[in-house]
């Protein structure tokens, strides 16, 4: 009688091993995609903040230096971001933001195109996204030429 | 004699339990993962609306580049029509996209211009 309670009590807890074994599976599982995919959310905004930062700082550059000092042949620029988003060396690097431009001639000035593209170098783990690109953009900006303008 | 009578929750008790935390601990993981994917949702469209404001951007430039060609030319007048607005030595001009508008007004001088508005409006359809 008591060995049969005994033996009842140990199905029991066999069963329950069981279930939480799956059920703390799936649930981890959740939690963690919740983590990382919070994560990406935070690294989205982050990353499209330093791309238009990046942009306005070369529009800046552009409107001011004119066209006559500004070296093409320097892009892309990459530039490396750590963990917490502060500008390191390539081999502490987490992020990496690549930065081209381009020039087009016309008429009156030049015509400056390009793209800033963040990157997360590594994957997010527990996420499905498979993608590790958190923000691209392209651009344009018009350089009226010295020649013209005085 | 009297026996002292205890409370005990027996075989069933434990697995209520169980249940229990299994459930509270399956909300929380649905309501992390929904927060989560609000948060993601939310930054998507703030992207997007990034991504309008420099596709605008771009082709307000392409017109700034066009009118400095025109001006070049001395024939800035015969841009007046459905795109351009032009009052005296102000030259206007507006781009839409889903999300905002972009309002810009151009005060053209003999070889060059002065930018005196470039405005970005947002259009709200009624979500907030």
């Amino acid at each position: 009688m008591k060995s049969s309670k005994i033996t009842g009590l140990l199905l029991e807890m066999l069963i329950w091993v069981f279930i939480f074994t799956i059920a703390g599976a799936l649930i981890l599982n959740m939690f963690l995609s919740a983590r990382y995919t919070e994560r990406m959310a935070r690294d989205k905004t982050h990353a499209m903040y330093e791309c238009q930062s990046e942009i306005e700082k070369m529009y800046v550059r552009l409107d001011r230096e004119n066209d006559k000092s500004i070296d093409i042949s320097k892009t892309p620029k990459s530039i490396y971001f750590d963990a917490s988003w502060e500008v390191c060396e390539i081999s502490q690097a987490v992020y990496a933001m690549e930065v081209s431009l381009f020039k087009s001639e016309r008429p009156t000035g030049n015509m400056f195109y390009g793209s800033a593209v963040l990157k997360k170098l590594q994957p997010y783990p527990f996420i499905n996204i498979k993608y590790s690109n958190l923000f691209s953009i392209d651009f344009k900006h018009f350089v009226l030429s010295k020649e013209v303008s005085q | 004699m009297k026996k002292s009578e205890s409370i005990s929750l027996g075989t069933g008790g434990s697995s209520i339990l169980s249940i229990f935390i299994l459930v509270t601990l399956s909300m929380f993981g649905a309501l992390a993962v929904s927060s989560a994917s609000a948060d993601l949702s939310f930054t998507r469209r703030a992207e997007s609306t990034v991504a309008d404001y420099y596709a605008l951007d771009a082709q307000a430039q392409e017109y700034i580049a066009l009118i400095t060609e025109f001006q070049k030319s001395k024939s800035v007048a015969s841009l007046n029509g459905d795109i351009f607005k032009i009052q005296g030595n102000d030259v206007s001009f507006e781009l839409n996209s889903s999300s905002q508008s972009l309002s810009v007004t151009l005060s053209l001088f003999d070889y060059g211009y002065n930018i005196t508005k470039y405005k970005i409006i947002p259009i709200i359809n009624g979500e907030y």
